[in-house]
């Protein structure tokens, strides 16, 4: 009891729940060492009590209601007669009973706790899944057991070789095409560039007398019944000579694009799909913008480049003046110098900026357009820019 | 003589809801009615007992409060709610169906 009564304000303070603090009551009711103390039990029983409320590892409430029950059963127990060592010895396995103890009250807990604890394990179980799927995908191999591209080229190896036409395409191919200094095959260019893609029926006439025979070998080769091109690994393994470009795997296994030969872009033929553009992608430089235009080369070291929508700004805002090649019009060139719409925001910081551009003339007393703005607004927030 | 385990663990749910029928009790009290009623074939002791009653509270069978008692220490006592005492007509009917049928094949019963 002296014990109890010896606590301190703090200790009965820190052994209080929040919840009694909010009602403005400093209970102290988690103090359940200090009660069982007072409860003057036999020290075995006592001892017995602190190991397993401690065993349960419960919340500190939960512990303090456990104890208490104990405290009051044990007390019960003395007092109808039962000795101290019988009540320790009736017990059983403390470790045990602990768990079971543990396991029902936590099962009694308020529900978001439970979400709680799933909501983790559910996350633990996903990093666990992802972290054996990831190492699975560092670690290991592929194993490929079977080879679809023999199973595919196998009906075409059944096709007896006089029947297959392609030994005499792949020999029309080689014959009519040309070979780059990179070993890329191109069919030649018989189309006169400047007549709106027609075919000069001169180069054509030229080209078909030069290779009577490759046509020859060609009309032979559409009779045979059977195409009879065996594919292989990028495409063709045994053509590689025809199927320059396309004879190698990447080193992550997937088979590389074929090249597309240089040059213009063929009448008829598919445009090429758009590619990703990256973000500092079609930054031009002012001075090739400016050169383009037919203006003098304004860059100097630490001039700017402007991003592609403002340079498409500045090229038709330098634009010399001409006249229009279909109707001969007569066009003046665009004013630099007009006013902007908006809000004049960046005023001399756009000035600054478009007159490095060349885009301004100096001294002009323009106000920022909003392209030139968009910039200066830019570099202010310390947007990336190239100097 | 005492029951094992797995069969207790069947008996022992129903018994306490049983003991809890006409009022609330507290946890020696419990220990040692079953014991006296039913001869000590159900008797359990304070470690299976509060995990018992902590597992029927969790399970909204059972609800308990606190109060002092006459020698002064705080004690808790248990009474049942309505979801318990439908549980216990359910297991009432179960156990008498038991008991029938364990007679029947002579198990159980004269």
């Amino acid at each position: 009891m002296s014990d109890a009564l010896q606590r301190t304000r703090w200790q009965t303070l820190n052994a209080t729940p929040f919840r009694d603090l909010l009602r403005g009551r400093v209970t102290g009711r988690l103090d359940w060492p200090a009660r069982l103390a007072a409860a003057g039990l036999p020290a075995e029983v006592a001892s017995l009590i602190t190991r397993l409320v401690r065993r349960t590892r419960l919340w500190r409430l939960e512990r303090a209601a456990v104890a208490d029950e104990l405290i009051a059963h044990f007390a019960d127990a003395i007092a109808a007669g039962t000795s101290a060592a019988d009540a320790v010895g009736d017990f059983g396995d403390e470790r045990a009973v602990a768990k079971l103890i543990r396991r029902a009250k936590r099962r009694g807990r308020p529900l978001p706790w439970h979400a709680w604890v799933w909501a983790w394990r559910a996350a633990e179980i996903i990093v666990i899944v992802y972290g054996l799927a990831a190492a699975r995908f560092a670690v290991g191999r592929p194993h490929p057991t079977v080879d679809y591209v023999a199973e595919l080229a196998a009906p075409t190896r059944a096709v007896p070789e006089p029947e297959r036409a392609w030994p005499l395409w792949r020999s029309v191919i080689v014959s009519c095409t040309n070979v780059d200094a990179d070993g890329r095959r191109s069919w030649p260019d018989v189309v006169e560039p400047d007549a709106g893609h027609r075919p000069d029926p001169a180069a054509v006439g030229a080209w078909l007398a030069a290779h009577a025979d490759a046509i020859a070998t060609a009309r032979a080769a559409a009779a045979r019944p059977a195409m009879g091109f065996v594919i292989g690994p990028g495409g063709s393994a045994d053509d590689p000579a025809v199927f320059a470009g396309i004879d190698k795997f990447g080193d992550d296994g997937v088979p590389r694009p074929p090249r597309r030969p240089a040059g213009r872009h063929r009448p008829g033929a598919v445009p090429p799909p758009p590619r990703p553009v990256p973000r500092d992608a079609g930054r031009a430089d002012a001075g090739a913008v400016a050169e383009r235009a037919g203006r003098p080369h304004h860059r100097r070291p630490g001039a700017v480049r402007v991003g592609r929508w403002q340079a498409g700004r500045l090229q038709r805002r330098c634009r010399p003046g001409g006249r229009r090649r279909a109707t001969g019009e007569a066009v003046a060139r665009p004013k630099l110098d007009r006013p902007v719409r908006g809000r004049r925001v960046g005023r001399a910081a756009g000035q600054g900026a478009a007159r490095r551009l060349g885009a301004v003339p100096a001294g002009g007393g323009v106000t920022a357009d909003s392209s030139v703005r968009s910039y200066a607004v830019r570099r202010r927030i310390g947007h990336e820019w190239h100097d | 003589m005492r029951l094992e385990r797995e069969l207790m663990r069947g008996a022992g749910p129903a018994a306490v809801l049983r003991l809890l029928e006409p009022g609330e009790r507290y946890g020696y009290e419990l220990v040692e009615l079953l014991d006296r009623r039913t001869d000590g074939v159900l008797a359990m002791g304070q470690s299976t007992l509060y995990p018992l009653l902590y597992n029927l509270e969790a399970k909204g069978l059972v609800a308990s409060r606190v109060e002092t008692a006459d020698n002064g220490r705080p004690r808790r006592y248990y009474r049942l709610t309505d979801k318990g005492k439908r549980r216990l007509a359910k297991d009432q009917k179960q156990w008498q169906a038991l008991s029938v049928a364990m007679g029947q094949l002579g198990i159980a019963g004269g």
